[in-house]
């Protein structure tokens, strides 16, 4: 009762925190004698459905595809994912909502598509109630030892991939700057720098890590708001929403430097493969892991044509097989799982979790999405303001 | 005097004729109700909706007011933007259309040599998607990296690369290299090669030279076709944004096309300003209506009738370096795309040649399950497309030129403003079409869906060269066809469908192209199990997933499949079409038969 006072008092001024021990609390736990009941007669009326429909979008589509074959071979139910843009899925799966077809019943987006349009909308439903799995339900397994939500009820968008950001990086083109100009570069403000007019280049909004990359921004003590106008409007850069453009500019060295870079395997590869390009750090005040992509996080839609089929997905999804084929089925992958009981597999070694370290997760935060939304209306409108 | 009684005398005056119902205004109410719900109903609806002032038209209710039309109009930098794409479009049209004419009138009018060839290849061109065409040129004239620009810098002639493809002069070189003048020579060598050649024989009789003759007999003889192409274009000024985004955004070039995109694309679409901004093509329809009435007013520039004479201009030497000239267009516009896309493929990574070469793009596009699926169902879209469509196209554009029954006006006027939507936008409504609609609801999600939106989908571009046709051909086959007594169906099939054959082909290659590269239109009604090739080629090239190289394989794909069923297509043709005919016998023999007359 205490600890609830508490958390409410800190609730209302405004700081979210919930106590891994509440957590637990207020989990249940069936034992393993209802789970050995249970999961068997789950997978028979799966199968009696015999398929699950997942809505997903951009990379993560394609790259969980062997995964969920694996599901597929295994239960004998058909699993289809949708592919495309994860706007263009979301759009396609409201609109069939508002005409009364329920025709999706997982999904697989990200925190910001699933929390500013699928909850609004009422397509999602608390997804708690659905794991039953001990694997899964076992929360000593997973980071910090409790299970991560995206949303401002935190139970409903269940987060179980993340990207690590514990430092700043940057790009630069080795035969046309040198190593004692970027040793120059302390702080993030150093880019604004006079002599680096003109040899700037950026993400444009138009490449949702573009606009990802800005808001995260605006939170971070060493950026702000001010760093992300100055950023976007007096710095002099030159943007494209075309990465493969962006790419061959930095190799070409027609514009040598890129401040702010997110998801670099590609610029890792051409590096590794001998072109003059590096990669830089600077500093970052907060280690951070963030849920970003449609690789992040699953949820359960409102009315699913395959209930039983999507509860099992789900279970299984979580469980410690799942997503150790996550680590090792993708290779490269920009990001990892929340478990701490599997294998690295394919993680890049920059992706991997340190023991110890305290990282910030802002997106667990339920009353982030807001201030994320409200941080994209006026990004948008800076980036608006260059096209007088 | 009583009232009612003069009213009566001034009827009879007038011989005002009583209305019967014909089966011909059974038809047309017909085809006004079906194609009125598939055209226009998903823009009304789009219009409709852009007073619903909802931010998200998906998630909140629906709340009527002005706030979208407010909003769209204040967007900073608009009328800029508007400035931006009259500058592209003009530029453009002012190089490709007589550039597009000239070599029309060169490979249907004169002997170049391999003129049909040559044209075929004009076609490969427009199979060839801007996309890719784009980032084509974007390897050869990038400033830093670009092969022209590399190798001028490495012959020591530039002491930097002089080109620069992210420019207004890129930008409209890579409109111009890509579909700008393909589609105009597509669509005016039919023209040219329907013209009757009596009137340019008199010509020269009378003493005028080729040039004279030309500009004198054969431009205005070709003036309905050419005005329609340029109505066409018109038509797409505000549409046509991928060259726009690519080349245009990185040096701050913004044009009214690429802001409705931007609002598409936001994390919240803003479909109700996108629609907002989209509708202003429904002004530049109100230009269009006049030209084209005035187009369809000009039957006295027929050219072809019974004693149709297809006769061709010897320019002598000037034939080969005509056909020089042309050939080194065709290997900039068709040639080069192609070996890049194909290079490309094989490539490790596009652009980068230390990086060496690999395989590995071919194996994950074939071993992808999606991709068997996708070419089957692009397939039966396109063939659906292919047959379709221009029969379809060529009963529309039949009743609006060559009947007079009512409503035909209001059957063209849909027409055009059934193509004043951008497909990303049209897209939307059809969504709401099928889902809406009792009955139709059950194909949502099938490939019935599908086929009818690519079945329709190229009707503004197909109906119009329909009409084009059936203003330059005259009366008199028609008229004999019916005296002698043949039915309407019969004399469709044996006198029209020879004469629209060239058009008929085109139409259904244009169609075929279309729809094997629909992406905005189908997006929202494709599902997993309806998937297409351009549809998996959206997805490779699309930001997150980025693998440019297996897109490339996917496009090959689709013009290989292009190709093939356009040569497919025209070897049947040839044997049918108006030079066929005209080779064994003049067409009034076609006629004959039917009309029960004698050969003269």
């Amino acid at each position: 009762m205490f600890a609830m006072l508490v958390v409410g008092f800190l609730a209302a001024i405004g700081i979210s925190f919930i106590p891994n021990t509440m957590v637990a609390l207020a989990a249940e736990k069936p034992s393993a004698a209802r789970f050995e009941e249970e999961w068997p007669k789950l997978i028979a009326a799966a199968k009696k459905e015999g398929s699950v429909m997942i809505a997903s979008g951009g990379a993560p589509s394609r790259q969980y595809r062997p995964v969920v074959d694996v599901f597929s071979k295994k239960y004998g139910i058909t699993v289809e994912v949708s592919t495309g843009s994860a706007t263009d899925t979301v759009n396609r799966v409201l609109a069939e909502r508002k005409a009364g077809k329920y025709t999706i019943d997982v999904t697989l987006i990200s925190v910001r598509e699933a929390q500013q349009r699928l909850l609004p909308a009422g397509a999602l439903i608390p997804f708690t109630p659905l794991l039953i799995h001990p694997e899964v339900l076992d929360k000593s397994a997973w980071f910090q030892g409790r299970h991560w939500y995206g949303d401002k009820s935190s139970n409903t968008i269940f987060i179980y991939h993340v990207s690590k950001e514990d430092k700043y990086e940057f790009w630069y083109n080795t035969e046309k700057l040198k190593d004692a100009d970027i040793a120059a570069l302390k702080k993030q403000t150093d880019f604004f720098d006079a002599r680096w007019k003109g040899k700037l280049m950026g993400q444009g909004m138009g490449d949702p890590s573009g606009i990802r990359q800005m808001i995260d921004s605006y939170f971070e003590p060493d950026r702000g708001p001010e760093w992300v106008k100055t950023y976007l409007l007096d710095a002099g850069l030159t943007f494209s929403d075309d990465r493969r453009i962006l790419e061959t500019w930095l190799v070409g060295g027609r514009f040598p430097l890129q401040p702010v870079v997110t998801g670099s395997e590609d610029l890792i590869t051409l590096s590794k493969k001998g072109l003059p390009i590096k990669q830089g750090f600077l500093p970052k005040q907060v280690a951070l892991v963030r849920a970003g992509g449609s690789g992040c996080c699953i949820a359960a839609f409102a009315n699913a044509p395959h209930p039983n089929a999507a509860k099992l997905f789900a279970n299984w999804f979580l469980t410690k097989e799942a997503q150790t084929l996550t680590h090792t089925m993708v290779p490269n992958l920009d990001r990892s799982s929340l478990r701490n009981d599997i294998p690295f597999g394919e993680v890049p070694p920059d992706q991997r979790r340190v023991a110890g370290v305290d990282y910030g997760f802002p997106d667990a935060d339920p009353k982030f999405g807001a201030r994320q939304e409200e941080a994209q209306k006026w990004i948008y409108k800076l980036w608006e303001s260059r096209q007088k | 005097m009583d009232r009612s009684q003069t009213i009566d005398e001034l009827r009879g005056a007038r011989n005002i004729p009583a209305f019967h119902l014909t089966a011909g205004h059974v038809v047309m109410a017909a085809v006004l109700l079906v194609l009125g719900y598939f055209l226009v109903w998903p823009v009304l609806l789009l219009l409709i909706n852009s007073f619903n002032a909802a931010s998200d038209w998906f998630v909140e209710p629906r709340v009527w007011g002005v706030r979208h039309w407010q909003n769209a109009f204040q967007r900073p930098g608009l009328l800029k933007s508007l400035g931006n794409t009259l500058l592209i479009w003009s530029l453009t049209v002012s190089f490709s259309f007589p550039i597009g004419v000239t070599i029309a009138w060169l490979l249907a009018r004169t002997r170049v040599p391999f003129s049909h060839s040559l044209e075929f290849m004009f076609w490969i061109s427009y199979m060839v998607p801007t996309l890719p065409t784009t980032i084509a040129w974007i390897s050869l004239l990038d400033p830093d990296l670009g092969f022209i620009n590399v190798a001028l810098t490495k012959l020591g002639l530039f002491a930097q690369g002089p080109f620069n493809i992210f420019s207004v002069p890129g930008i409209v070189w890579a409109n111009l290299m890509g579909h700008g003048i393909a589609i105009k020579v597509m669509l005016l060598t039919p023209a040219f090669r329907n013209m009757d050649s009596t009137l340019e024989e008199a010509a020269r009789v009378g003493g005028a030279g080729n040039l004279r003759t030309l500009f004198r007999v054969t431009m205005p003889l070709m003036l309905p076709p050419m005005a329609l192409v340029f109505a066409l274009q018109l038509l797409r000024i505000f549409q046509s944004f991928e060259t726009e985004y690519l080349l245009g955004v990185p040096f701050g070039f913004y044009v009214y096309s690429t802001k409705i995109y931007a609002l598409i694309r936001d994390p919240v679409p803003n479909y109700g300003e996108a629609t907002v901004l989209a509708s202003m093509t429904l002004l530049v329809i109100a230009l269009i209506i006049p030209l084209q009435r005035w187009i369809l007013d000009r039957r006295r520039y027929t050219t072809i009738t019974g004693s149709f004479k297809p006769g061709l201009i010897d320019l002598g030497r000037w034939n080969y370096v005509a056909f020089a000239l042309i050939a080194t267009l065709l290997f900039l516009l068709t040639i080069g795309p192609l070996c890049i896309l194909v290079l490309g493929s094989f490539m490790t990574r596009i652009g980068y040649f230390m990086l060496g070469f690999t395989l590995d793009h071919w194996r994950l596009v074939l071993s992808d399950p999606v991709f068997t699926k996708a070419l089957r169902t692009t397939l039966l879209l396109g063939t659906s497309a292919a047959v379709l469509s221009p029969l379809l196209f060529s009963v529309v554009a039949y009743i609006i030129v060559r009947t007079r029954l009512p409503g035909r006006r209001a059957l063209d006027l849909m027409v055009w403003c059934a193509g004043a939507i951008p497909g990303i936008l049209a897209g939307l409504g059809l969504l709401w079409l099928f889902i809406d609609t009792p009955g139709l609801n059950v194909l949502f999600g099938t490939i019935w869906a599908l086929i009818i939106v690519v079945v329709v989908q190229g009707k503004t571009t197909g109906v119009n060269v329909m009409k084009g046709v059936f203003v330059q051909v005259g009366a008199d086959m028609e008229e004999a066809a019916r005296v002698s007594g043949a039915g309407w169906l019969r004399t469709y099939f044996r006198i029209w469908l020879p004469l629209l054959s060239p058009t008929l082909i085109l139409v259904a290659v244009m169609n075929f192209v279309s729809a094997a590269g629909a992406t905005g239109s189908i997006i929202l009604l494709a599902s997993r199990d309806t998937m297409t090739l351009s549809l998996m080629a959206l997805e490779l090239s699309s930001i997150a997933v980025s693998n440019r190289e297996a897109a490339s394989i996917i496009s090959i794909f689709i013009i290989a499949m292009t190709v093939a069923g356009a040569v497919i297509v025209r070897a049947i043709g040839s044997r049918v079409g108006v030079r066929a005919l005209a080779r064994t016998s003049p067409i009034v023999e076609n006629v004959a038969p039917l009309a029960g007359v004698q050969r003269p």
